[in-house]
C-alpha cells in the first residue's frame, strides 16, 4: 500500500507538469495563429495607412498649388482695392461742394431778311451773346452778358448787356448792383433772347429808339413774397443813373451808363401779382430828372441845356401754360421841360407803345411729334412819339405772322413776315420776310 | 438827395436780417417732402417765360448756379429755388451721388 502510494506520489508532479506543457503548447499555437492574424491586420494597416499618406501627400501637393493660385489672386485684389480707394478719395473731391461755382450759358442766332421796296435782301450774321455766372455760395452771384456782333459795316462790336452782382440777403430780398437790364416791362428782362421771343424780333417802341428803357446803372432790391397759396407778390425796385438826352429830339438814352450828367436819380421798377394758373399781371413806373448841359456835338450840333421831367408808366401781362403763350404790354412816357416849356428849353415828347402777341404749340392738339414742334405766332402793336402835338416819323402799326419750328426746348427756326405801317403819310410802308434760327445754351 | 440815404438803409437793414435767416437755414434739417414740392414748384414755375429745360440738361453744379440765376431773374422766393434745385439735382441722373 505504501509502495502505491510511493508511486503515486512520484507520478502526481510528472502529470500535472505533463498536463502544463500539453496546455503549454496548445497555448503556443493559438497565440502563433493570433499573431499571424495581428501581423496581417498590422499590414493591412500599414498599406492603408502608407495609402493615406500617398493621399495627404497629394493632397497637400494639391492645396500648395492652390495656395499659390490663391496668393496670386490675393495680389490682385489688393491691387484693386487700393486703386478703388484712391478713386474714392477722387469722387469724395467730386462729392464735396465747392465755394465757388460756374456757369457758362448764353445764345446766338443766325437769320435772313428781305425789305421790300430794297433790293438789299441780307444774310444776318446774327448776335452771339455769352452769358457768365460765377456763384459763392448761396449767397452771391455775378452775372454778365456780352452782346457780340457784326454791324452793317463789318465791323464787330461788344456790348455790355449787364454786368452786376446779386446778394441773395434774403428769402424774399436780393439786392442787385451794378449794370442790370431794366426792370421795366417784361420784354427786355424776359423775353428778349431770341431763344424765348416767339417773334423774330422787338415788338415797335421796345430796343432803340423806343419807349422801354433797356438797363440801368445803379442799385436794385427785388424779390418774391408769397401773399396766398395761389398768389405771389413781386416787386423790382430801382435807383440809378437813369436816362439822357439821345441826339434826336424825339429820343433820350435808356441804356444804362456809367455817369450821371445830374444827381437826380432815376427811381423805378415793377410790381407784379402772379398767379399759380401762371397768369401774371405787372405795374411799371419810373420817375427821373433829365439834364444836359449846353454845347457842340462831335457832329458840330449845336446842344442848348434842357432840364426835363421825365416820367414812365406801364403794365403788362401774361399767361403761358401749356401750349399757349400769351403777351400783352403797354407803356406810356413822357419828358416834360421842368419849369415850363420856354425854362425848359425843348418841347414836351411823349412816347405810347402797346403789343400783344398768342402763340399756340400745336402740340397741344397733335400727338404726331412732327406736328407738336410747330408753333405760330400772332403779334400785333402800336408805337406812337410826339414831340410837342406833331407825330413823328417811326410812329408806327406793326403786325406780325410766324410759324416757328422747335428742334428742341431751346433750339427755334422761326420765319414770318412782318407788315410797318408808319404812320406819318410821307413814309412808304413795308413788308420783310425773316427766317431765324435761334439756339439758347 | 433823401430817396438815396432811404434806399441804402433799407439795404443795409435788410443785409443784417439777410445773417440771421441764414443761421436759421443752416439749421434746418433735411426734409424728404423737398423734392415733392420741388417738383410741384418746377412744373408751375419754369416755364413761364421760356420753354421748359430738361432737368438732364445741367449737371448738380450748372442747376445750383442756373436756378439761383433764374431766382433773381424771376423773383422768386428762396425756398422755392431750393426745392426745386433738390428736385432738379434729383433727376439730372448724374452718377456721382452722395
Ligand atoms: C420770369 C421769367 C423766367 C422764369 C419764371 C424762369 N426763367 Fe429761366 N430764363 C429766363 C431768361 C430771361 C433767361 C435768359 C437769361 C439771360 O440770357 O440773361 C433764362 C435762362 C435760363 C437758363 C439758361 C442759363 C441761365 O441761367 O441763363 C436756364 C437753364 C433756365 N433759365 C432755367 C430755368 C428754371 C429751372 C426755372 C425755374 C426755376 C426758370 N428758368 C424760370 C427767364 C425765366
Amino acid at each position: 500500500m505504501y509502495g502505491k502510494l510511493k508511486k503515486k506520489i512520484l507520478y502526481a508532479p510528472l502529470f500535472t507538469s505533463m498536463v502544463f506543457l500539453s496546455a503549454n503548447v496548445a497555448l503556443a499555437q493559438e497565440t502563433e495563429v493570433d499573431f499571424k492574424s495581428k501581423i496581417l491586420e498590422l499590414e493591412t494597416r500599414i498599406s492603408g495607412l502608407e495609402q493615406m499618406k500617398q493621399e495627404l501627400q497629394a493632397l497637400k501637393e494639391s492645396l500648395n498649388k492652390k495656395e499659390k493660385k490663391v496668393a496670386v489672386k490675393e495680389a490682385k485684389l489688393s491691387k484693386e482695392i487700393k486703386s478703388i480707394k484712391s478713386l474714392r478719395k477722387t469722387m469724395s473731391v467730386r462729392e464735396a461742394k465747392p465755394d465757388s461755382t460756374w456757369h457758362l450759358a448764353g445764345y446766338a442766332d443766325v437769320g435772313f431778311e428781305a425789305v421790300s421796296g430794297d433790293n438789299k435782301d441780307s444774310f444776318i450774321s446774327g448776335k452771339f451773346n455769352p452769358v457768365f455766372h460765377y456763384q459763392y455760395k448761396d449767397w452771391l452771384i455775378f452775372e454778365s452778358e456780352l452782346e457780340i456782333k457784326t454791324g452793317m459795316d463789318g465791323a464787330t462790336t461788344i456790348d455790355v448787356e449787364y454786368s452786376q452782382l446779386d446778394f441773395m440777403l434774403h428769402d424774399n430780398v436780393t439786392l442787385v448792383v451794378g449794370k442790370y437790364l431794366s426792370p421795366i416791362g417784361q420784354f427786355q428782362e424776359r423775353l428778349h433772347p431770341s431763344w424765348i421771343n416767339r417773334s423774330m424780333n422787338a415788338p415797335a417802341g421796345f430796343g432803340h429808339g423806343g419807349v422801354q428803357p433797356t438797363s440801368e446803372v445803379g442799385a436794385m432790391l427785388r424779390g418774391g413774397v408769397p401773399v396766398s397759396d395761389a398768389l405771389t407778390f413781386t416787386y423790382s425796385v430801382s435807383l440809378g443813373n437813369g436816362p439822357r438826352f439821345g441826339h434826336d429830339e424825339d429820343e433820350l438814352e435808356l441804356e444804362g451808363t456809367s455817369v450821371d450828367n445830374n444827381s437826380n436819380k432815376a427811381l423805378g421798377g415793377r410790381v407784379a401779382l402772379l398767379h399759380k394758373s401762371s397768369l401774371e399781371v405787372g405795374f411799371s413806373y419810373m420817375d427821373a430828372g433829365i439834364s444836359s448841359e449846353a454845347g457842340i456835338l462831335p457832329d458840330g450840333d449845336i446842344e442848348v441845356a434842357r432840364e426835363g421831367d421825365y416820367r414812365l408808366w406801364g403794365a403788362d401781362l401774361a399767361y403761358s401754360k401749356g401750349p399757349w403763350d400769351v403777351r400783352a404790354e403797354y407803356l406810356n412816357a413822357k419828358n416834360t421841360p421842368s419849369g415850363g416849356v420856354s425854362a425848359g428849353g425843348f418841347e414836351p415828347v411823349s412816347w405810347k407803345t402797346w403789343y400783344t402777341q398768342v402763340a399756340y404749340r400745336l402740340s397741344g392738339i397733335s400727338d404726331n411729334p412732327t406736328v407738336g414742334k410747330i408753333e405760330p405766332v400772332v403779334r400785333y402793336g402800336e408805337f406812337r412819339v410826339s414831340v410837342g402835338d406833331i407825330l413823328q416819323l417811326s410812329a408806327e402799326k406793326r403786325w406780325n405772322i410766324g410759324v416757328n419750328y422747335w428742334l428742341a426746348p431751346t433750339i427755334v427756326v422761326k420765319t414770318g413776315l412782318e407788315r410797318r405801317n408808319y404812320l406819318i403819310a410821307s413814309r412808304p410802308d413795308e413788308t420783310r420776310y425773316k427766317i431765324q434760327m435761334a439756339y439758347g445754351f | 438827395m433823401k430817396i438815396v440815404k432811404y434806399f441804402m438803409a433799407a439795404a443795409l437793414v435788410t443785409t443784417v436780417s439777410a445773417g440771421m435767416v441764414a443761421e436759421a437755414a443752416d439749421k434746418a434739417k433735411k426734409d424728404p417732402m423737398q423734392i415733392v414740392r420741388g417738383a410741384k414748384s418746377w412744373a408751375q414755375t419754369c416755364s413761364r417765360c421760356h420753354n421748359m429745360r430738361s432737368p438732364k440738361e445741367l449737371t448738380d453744379e450748372e442747376w445750383e448756379v442756373s436756378a439761383t440765376h433764374m431766382r433773381v431773374r424771376a423773383n422768386i422766393p428762396g425756398n422755392v429755388v431750393r426745392d426745386i434745385i433738390v428736385f432738379l439735382k434729383a433727376s439730372n441722373n448724374e452718377k456721382v451721388k452722395k
